[in-house]
């Protein structure tokens, strides 16, 4: 079994924005999922696939001799992903407002205080 | 009324709506706190990161500067157990890994999240020869092209004693 050099494949984002992270065009990475498919190339191993592995070795191995498989878990997992990234700037903003509003706050109880 | 009590209660009353917002968004407190070196959320899609010498790759949900250097984040979708996932535990070792070679520098921890609370998951040698040899196992099987055996201890509702 061979194997590909530099390769990075994200199997469960195959949409083209996500193939252009790996630098290749969509050709190229069709010609790298049949190979790994017909079992000639052997792919990295990805960070969730351990996690998949110790769930269950065997559904890792139908995940990846069937190919990939979105599954409804995995579509919510996207959208929660999704979710929180649309909330990350709006939660800063929150955050950097609630600090700057506690500090008012603190000066003006002691301003009360004082007077 | 004293004017300063009414400043006083508006702005405790603008503070606590702000706090309710604030937990609304589900972002984790980690990423807003601390400053984001990477993020499998943006706009644009990021670069995986890639170890040649373990043949491994993966994407952190983010990676952030803390106090304690740079950490990666994981996030997932489900409620948080009593102790954390032995698969989310290695897939986050796997990322201080990926982050040790990439870097030079190995995590001192990472942080996995779920939708209630989140762990911190100590980068030790001991969980690192797990996650490696876990990976040899894997690897046998990719070459010898064998499907493994199931595991009786299994959370897998499907494959704890049925083999294929």
């Amino acid at each position: 079994m061979g194997t590909i050099d530099n390769i990075v494949l994200n199997l469960y984002k195959q949409d083209e924005e996500r193939v252009t992270t790996v630098g290749m065009d969509l050709e190229s990475i069709q010609k790298v999922l049949i190979l790994i498919k017909d079992r000639t190339v052997m792919k990295p191993i990805r960070s969730s696939e351990i996690s998949s592995y110790l769930f269950c070795p065997v559904c890792w191995w139908i995940g990846i001799t069937e190919g990939v498989k979105i599954t409804s878990a995995m579509v919510e997992g996207e959208k929660h992903h999704k979710h929180v990234a649309e909330n990350t700037t709006k939660a800063g903003a929150l955050y950097a407002c609630i600090i700057v509003i506690t500090f008012i706050l603190i000066a003006v109880s002691l301003c009360g205080v004082l007077l | 009324m004293n004017p300063i009590i009414i400043i006083i209660i508006v702005l405790a009353l603008l503070l606590i709506f702000l706090i309710a917002l604030l937990k609304l968004t589900r972002v984790p407190g980690a990423v807003y706190k601390n400053k984001v070196k990477y993020s499998d959320h943006a706009k644009a899609p990021v670069k995986p990161f890639f170890s040649n010498k373990y043949w491994l790759t993966g994407k952190p949900d983010y990676i952030l500067d803390t106090k304690d250097g740079l950490i990666p984040l994981d996030i997932k979708n489900t409620a948080k157990p009593k102790e954390p996932y032995f698969g989310h535990v290695m897939q986050v070792v796997s990322y201080c890994l990926l982050m040790e070679e990439e870097n030079a520098i190995p995590p001192k921890y990472g942080i996995l999240r779920y939708n209630d609370g989140q762990f911190y998951i100590s980068y030790t040698p001991e969980r690192k020869a797990h996650l490696l040899k876990t990976m040899d196992k894997m690897k046998q099987h990719m070459r010898s092209n064998t499907c493994p055996e199931p595991d009786p201890k299994s959370r897998c509702k499907l494959h704890t004693t049925v083999s294929l």
